[in-house]
């Protein structure tokens, strides 16, 4: 075997380690942060009062149909790693596997206990996602969840409407992808609108604190 | 504006790609005319494209200084073969050091361009994937590349062994090729809303109902770009292109979607161009592109209809599925577009996902698994056209057999030592799928890894086993694979389906290369018509049902028939 049989390939692995390591990849990181800083940074989602963000705009959040407490938002899909964004991927169910069947029951079940429009589900809301944290749900599941949420909060089934449509997002040029909902900048402007409602409230009733908002974890 | 119906992103896709491995194709062929000895001139729409060299040309001088290559050193078959060998050996060393201070177990990994991944992305650092994943996902689709102009000349050499410098034409695929695409596809990733950064590792985030939320964060939209143009698959997420950060919109999802078929099929385009008749390539597009296209469409019929699961009944509600099989599928994406995803992963040897083939509907994982059948259809970048062409050799050499004429390819005689190869190359995949299948379903440690009961369990081992020796890479992921017995086993298949077809198709392309062009004469049998198209779709189809119809029927067939059961 010739000497360079062997030092080409070494020397053209350094070349590489500095052309695909450092260059391609540093000079794409400098781009994205003068260019897609937000973006780049992982898209946060800042709300006023809190100094840490309160999600990522790309990466959904956990709202079940089985805890009371989510029952005033939108609830995003089943995940059967919780939403944790460290890791990623669904439970990987196949169609033949008795285990999806039982978890869509205990959904139906869940949903159930509240005001149903229809008594066929959107498909959307009872599948668990690739990653396990789709931002979004269907506008059809949104849609089927308004008057629950109109109950529970208060807030009108048009004004709910009206921000399943700012929440919305098209298809490219109509011809590719999906409708959707993004299901945390839909929770935010419920919050907004919920918290906005208690305070006004509260203002009417002489008896109550003045500022005092409600506590959320 | 609501969503479009199945068949409008159908047809948006499939125009789109067309369009696109034309000109992709001409640039290709452009990038390699020297080294494949051709006499390719641009067509006149493109000949602003020489432009190029003004700024390619001294990157790549400054490359061969660097590294000590000597564009003019040609090589040999043999000599070839070596290179490749010795090169991707030291990827694997490369790896597996990395790898090995990583405290992840290096047994099972990149290095074939096949991402056959055990571990989930997300226990590797973000040094890990900039520094020997990312280096990686380039080289071995550059090695891929560097073997097409060496089996061009196999046919435009006139009795000259020569087949150009292996080297000179991983540099040239790197620097024209693999870097520009995919620094573009990475600023569109960006744009639409991948992270880039190695800084912090995670962004932490106060929520209203989860408590703290933390969220990993990387060089997702570098190593995103070279992973789908390089068919590389994996990626920093275990969920990979399903998440937002690897494919955040469907504009990301399209463009990341056609980098698979086109990074294969231009250089089934290229082809033609580079032995002089550009309808040679066109008639191996087209018999190929029918396959992919056919297959999509059941994917997509299957996909589009019910998942047997949801078919339940509870506290007097149902499930609405007229949205499709929206298990493991992102809204964003939907079961149209995970359906071509799907058949472009396993239609290429890409591997990465956007929706989990384990939740796919009995009918959309048949198509995925013909496709592996047929050896992932347009399989890898660059040794895509090399398997491709070992069909194409064995119709040329059919059909002349059929008409009474002595077989010949180009102008190049087909005997027996070249057959004999091909044989070698054609048999590779169903021996080093089927013999480990045989052993695995009847041993223990192998099936109790299994997610899933009775076919679709059978089929998640068959999955897995094309995967890996067809250089995929993705899995019914269902399977815990992350076990001795798989690790063994795919490690083997992942080597053994990567160099031995590579080692015999080189070896062919030697002795071709040898051999006297003998004139096209009017008894020859015509390779570019449409007859001959046919001809070549039966055989792939005839050969891979053949051999993998009893394996299928026991998966997907079974699962299908048995109503899902």
């Amino acid at each position: 075997m010739n000497r360079d049989d062997l030092t080409v390939p070494l020397r053209l692995l350094g070349v590489s380690l500095v052309l695909f390591g450092l260059l391609y990849q540093g000079s794409l990181m400098a781009i994205g942060s003068v260019a897609f800083s937000n973006n780049a940074a992982g898209s946060p989602v800042y709300v006023d009062g809190q100094e840490a963000p309160v999600g990522s705009q790309m990466i959904g959040q956990e709202f079940r149909p089985g805890d009371p407490e989510d029952a005033v938002y939108f609830w995003s899909r089943p995940s059967s790693i919780e939403y944790d964004a460290m890791t990623s991927a669904s439970a990987q169910l196949g169609p033949n596997n008795p285990e999806l069947s039982e978890r869509a029951r205990g959904d139906l079940r869940n949903i159930s206990r509240y005001e149903t429009p229809d008594d066929s589900v959107p498909v959307n809301l009872l599948t668990e996602s690739g990653s396990a944290y789709d931002a979004h749900i269907s506008p059809a599941a949104a849609e089927y969840q308004v008057p629950r949420v109109a109950n529970q909060t208060g807030i009108s089934e048009d004004r709910l409407r009206g921000m399943i449509e700012q929440a919305t997002k098209e298809p490219l040029l109509g011809v590719w992808g999906q409708e959707r909902v993004n299901v945390l900048e839909l929770n935010i402007m419920v919050r907004d609108e919920f918290d906005a409602q208690n305070a006004a409230d509260r203002n009417t009733d002489m008896n109550a604190p003045e500022t005092e908002t409600g506590e959320r974890r | 504006m609501a969503s479009p119906p199945p068949i409008v992103e159908y047809a948006v896709f499939f125009t789109l790609a067309v369009v696109l491995i034309f000109l992709v194709g001409e640039y290709l062929a452009w990038v390699y005319r020297d080294q494949a000895n051709s006499n390719y001139e641009l067509p006149r729409l493109l000949t602003g494209l020489q432009r190029l060299d003004s700024v390619f040309t001294p990157i790549e001088n400054a490359i061969y200084r660097l590294s000590g290559i000597k564009p003019k050193r040609e090589m040999t078959w043999r000599g070839q073969v070596k290179a490749v060998l010795v090169f991707n050996a030291f990827i694997w060393v490369l790896l597996y050091v990395v790898l090995y201070f990583q405290n992840v177990l290096p047994m099972n990994f990149v290095a074939s361009n096949t991402n056959q991944q055990h571990y989930s992305g997300e226990n590797l650092s973000v040094f890990t994937h900039t520094f020997a994943i990312g280096i990686a996902m380039f080289l071995t689709p550059a090695t891929g590349l560097a073997l097409m102009p060496a089996f061009a000349r196999a046919f435009n050499n006139d009795e000259d062994p020569r087949l150009g410098n292996f080297y000179e034409n991983v540099v040239r695929g790197v620097v024209r090729f693999l870097l520009p695409f995919s620094f573009v596809i990475a600023l569109v990733l960006m744009a639409e809303g991948s992270v880039q950064t190695i800084t912090s590792g995670k962004l932490t985030a106060e929520t209203f109902t989860m408590g703290v939320q933390n969220i990993r964060v990387g060089p997702h939209a570098g190593i995103e770009a070279i992973k789908m143009w390089g068919t590389n698959g994996g990626g920093i997420n275990g969920a990979n292109a399903s998440t937002a950060f690897e494919n955040p919109t469907p504009l990301s999802n399209l463009v990341l979607t056609l980098a698979m078929p086109v990074s294969t099929f231009c250089a089934i385009y290229a082809w033609g161009a580079w032995v002089g008749n550009r309808s040679h390539g066109i008639a191996l597009v087209a018999a190929f592109f029918v396959i992919y296209a056919a297959l999509t469409g059941v994917a997509v019929i299957g996909e589009t209809g019910p998942n047997v699961a949801m078919e339940v009944q509870e506290s007097g509600l149902t499930v609405d599925q007229t949205a499709g099989n929206m298990e493991s599928k992102e809204t964003r994406f939907g079961p149209t577009a995970s359906a071509i995803w799907g058949l472009s992963t396993t239609g290429t040897t890409n591997g990465g996902v956007n929706s989990m083939h384990n939740s796919w509907t009995a009918l959309g994982a048949f198509s995925l698994l013909f496709a592996f059948a047929t050896n992932n259809i347009s399989n890898g970048v660059g040794t895509g056209l090399l398997n491709v062409l070992m069909y194409v050799i064995l119709t040329a050499f059919i059909g002349a057999l059929m008409i009474g004429r002595r077989p010949q390819y180009l102008g190049k005689k087909l005997e027996w030592q070249e057959m004999r190869y091909v044989f070698v190359a054609i048999l590779a995949l169903p021996v080093l799928v089927l013999v480990p299948l045989a052993h695995a379903v009847v041993y223990q440690p192998a099936t109790d890894a299994m997610a899933n009961p009775g076919f679709r369990g059978f089929a998640e081992i068959l999955y897995e086993f094309f995967s890996a020796s067809a250089n995929n890479g993705s899995g019914l992921e269902g399977l815990g694979d992350n076990t001795v017995y798989y690790n063994l086993v795919d490690g083997a298949q992942v080597l053994l389906g990567r160099y031995v077809p590579i080692t015999v198709q080189l070896a062919i392309a030697g002795l071709l290369a040898g051999k006297k062009t003998s004139p096209e004469s009017r008894g020859s049998l015509d390779t570019d018509t449409p007859a001959f198209v046919g001809l070549l779709i039966g055989i792939v189809i005839i050969v891979s049902a053949l051999v993998f119809l009893p394996a299928l029927v026991f998966g997907p067939i079974g699962e299908l028939l048995s109503g899902g059961i």
